[in-house]
């Protein structure tokens, strides 16, 4: 998946409840979801998934586990994807604090490494 | 009084002013600071059933069975069995969406509505057969009583923790299966001297604390003793030159051996 259309992304049922959770705890903003959106177009291409495949991939809805393999792997992407992101580091880890964000509304905390600007 | 003077001032009381009434709104005191307490996750299991002990009943006294406890347990004017009640576990996610929406538990420590319905169906799934509290939730309770404690020595009452039958209580109390009594409190206005005696004995600091690791006593600094000894935290130790006589008079007044 080179690219990701950002009008796709808003029928998947897993970004639906980040968006909800996200309007509901910050409030709503239109201009702030179409960053959100691109943001997370971005890292499905990064990662050649799609939102709601990436969450299956971790978490096992039915059985009620989580994939180790797969938290470790999205963990060590989104860090990835932070460091190819343009821009300085707050814009970086801005950009990666978006995925989280995606996952973690969806019942899935990665954790967040220490901001590269803190001693 | 300052919280620590409070620490400070605190004793486990054995012999209370039977004679005196315990006002009600000192022991609502006491029940609201307990609410206000730590609760890992919101929980709070925590319960309790004050008793009207004014004219104690042989039941009760019987269930009070820690080490001369029923002695003090007859004098106290109040009893207050705390305990747990493990079926709120069922509404956990809803405690911890509260905590969501306060702004306690939030997004940047992993916190969302989703995360907290699967963590708590996990918690609550692998909890359904253990009807005891488990370490969060006995430490949680313990807590909270410590914090009612402490409110019933700033208003000028005195209280001991005691050992109880847990079965027994249940039935006196009418108590839920669910329900897991952890402790009986004695509460009212002591009849012995407010330091009672001076302050208890403790093991000394460097053998309990650390630093980094086990071994390695945590610095136990004299200024900050002094400083703590200003603000009547650490007091005169127990037990005073007159604290003898005073346990003769107060065995006289109650009756009791020497």
């Amino acid at each position: 998946m080179s690219e990701v259309d950002i009008e796709s992304l808003r029928g998947s049922r897993r970004v639906g409840i980040w968006l909800e959770e996200a309007h509901r705890q910050q409030g709503s903003s239109p201009e702030e979801d179409e960053r959100r959106l691109a943001v997370l177009a971005r890292f499905c291409a990064f990662v050649d998934r799609t939102p709601d495949e990436m969450i299956d991939d971790v978490l096992d809805f039915d059985a009620g586990k989580m994939r180790l393999k797969g938290r470790r792997f999205y963990a060590e992407k989104i860090e990835a994807f932070e460091r190819a992101q343009e821009g300085d580091a707050f814009a970086q880890r801005a950009a990666a604090n978006l995925v989280r964000s995606f996952f973690i509304h969806n019942g899935l905390f990665l954790g967040t490494p220490k901001a590269p600007w803190l001693p | 009084m300052e919280l620590k003077e409070v620490i400070g001032i605190r004793r486990s009381i054995r012999y209370y002013a039977s004679w005196r009434p315990v006002e009600m709104s000192k022991l609502q005191k006491m029940l609201e600071a307990a609410r206000l307490g730590s609760f890992a996750g919101n929980m709070g299991l925590l319960r309790a059933v004050v008793i009207d002990n004014t004219n104690p009943s042989p039941e009760v006294i019987e269930a009070v069975t820690g080490p001369g406890s029923a002695v003090h347990a007859r004098m106290a004017p109040v009893l207050i069995v705390w305990y747990v009640d493990v079926a709120d576990r069922q509404d956990w996610a809803d405690r911890l969406k509260e905590l969501i929406d306060a702004g306690a538990l939030n997004p940047s420590h992993g916190w969302s509505y989703t995360f907290a319905e699967n963590f708590a169906s996990f918690v609550v799934g692998a909890l359904k057969d253990v009807a005891l509290p488990y370490d969060m939730e006995a430490m949680d309770a313990g807590q909270a009583i410590a914090q009612a404690t402490l409110v019933a020595y700033e208003e000028g009452l005195g209280t001991c923790l005691n050992n109880l039958d847990r079965e027994k209580f249940k039935k006196i109390l009418k108590l839920p299966e669910t329900a897991t009594p952890l402790v009986i409190q004695t509460v009212g206005y002591p009849a012995e001297s407010r330091d009672a005696g001076g302050q208890r004995p403790r093991r000394p600091f460097e053998r309990l604390f650390f630093l980094n690791e086990f071994g390695n006593p945590f610095p136990r600094d004299p200024a900050v003793v002094e400083e703590l000894k200003g603000e009547k935290m650490i007091q005169e130790p127990a037990p005073a030159p007159w604290r003898k006589k005073e346990i003769s008079a107060l065995a006289h007044l109650f009756g009791l051996p020497e």
